[in-house]
């Protein structure tokens, strides 16, 4: 085997890597699938003001469609790999910082707005829009941060 | 030659094609047809080969009006990847290590490289 074709064949190797790892990011947060999880998330967040039974429909279906549209998206991905606990973590971060974006949010639309807990323009509207914001911000940096973990 | 050297992977669209699944788990044929830029019977031809040495995994997926092929490295298989991508390795730092200079002046040297000394006897 001579040098050079072993040098070849090893920049062969290193790009077709490469090209696989390009496919599995890019498949991470395409913009469909981010303003679709991102009504679900809104959704979710938006009907805790609502009475019940329609706080609890209106959650089970937000969070549903935020989950279940990433789970599809997944599934008919070209590229596949299992998630590793880093990004599981990654994940779990995001959810909990938007969980406290919820909630601080609600807090200043209550004491601060003044906002009445029922409405169109309730304390959970306004404070699920304001999550949806948080979630369309941090994607980029969650997108940076699993992409780091992928080797 | 090195021992770990795999003639059977080193064949091009082989190595390619476990290049390619080695980043990943589940990956499409398409994707693998594409990114190769090989027909769809050349390339069944050798996932096939793969498959028999037990190198790659086949699933077809059936469920709706598309089928869909993917496949996926056995551990056996990443296993035989590494040990082939190290052996060229190898082969490349071995070509960067300079080989020791022969005697010049026609005396010839010992085991340790050592010339007789020109004031000895």
């Amino acid at each position: 085997m001579d040098p050079q074709d072993a040098q070849s064949s090893l920049d062969t190797i290193h790009r077709l890597q490469d090209r696989t790892r390009q496919e599995i990011v890019r498949g991470l947060f395409p913009l469909p699938y981010v303003l679709i999880s991102a009504l679900g998330l809104f959704a979710g967040f938006a009907a805790a003001d609502l009475p019940d039974p329609w706080s609890t429909a209106g959650t089970v279906f937000g969070f549903t469609l935020w989950a279940g549209v990433g789970i599809v998206y997944g599934h008919f991905a070209s590229v596949r790999r299992k998630a590793t606990a880093r990004e599981a973590g990654i994940y779990l971060a995001m959810m909990v910082a938007l969980l406290a974006v919820f909630g601080a949010s609600r807090i200043t639309a209550h004491f601060w707005l003044g906002l009445p807990s029922e409405g169109v323009v309730s304390q959970s509207v306004v404070a699920a829009a304001v999550t949806v914001a948080a979630y369309l911000a941090i994607t980029p940096l969650v997108r940076r941060g699993i992409k780091a973990t992928i080797d | 030659m090195d021992p770990r050297f795999d003639e059977f992977l080193h064949v091009p669209a082989r190595l390619s094609i476990v290049a390619l699944l080695a980043p990943a788990d589940w990956v499409d044929f398409g994707f693998l047809r594409d990114t190769i830029e090989t027909s769809d019977s050349a390339l069944s031809k050798q996932i096939s080969a793969l498959a028999s040495a037990g190198y790659v995994t086949v699933r077809k997926d059936t469920g709706g009006r598309t089928r869909r092929t993917s496949v996926r490295l056995t551990p056996e298989g990443r296993r035989a990847f590494q040990r082939h991508a190290a052996a060229l390795e190898r082969i490349v730092t071995a070509a960067r290590i300079p080989a020791p200079q022969p005697a010049t002046d026609g005396e010839p040297a010992d085991d340790a490289g050592r010339r007789p000394s020109a004031h000895s006897g």
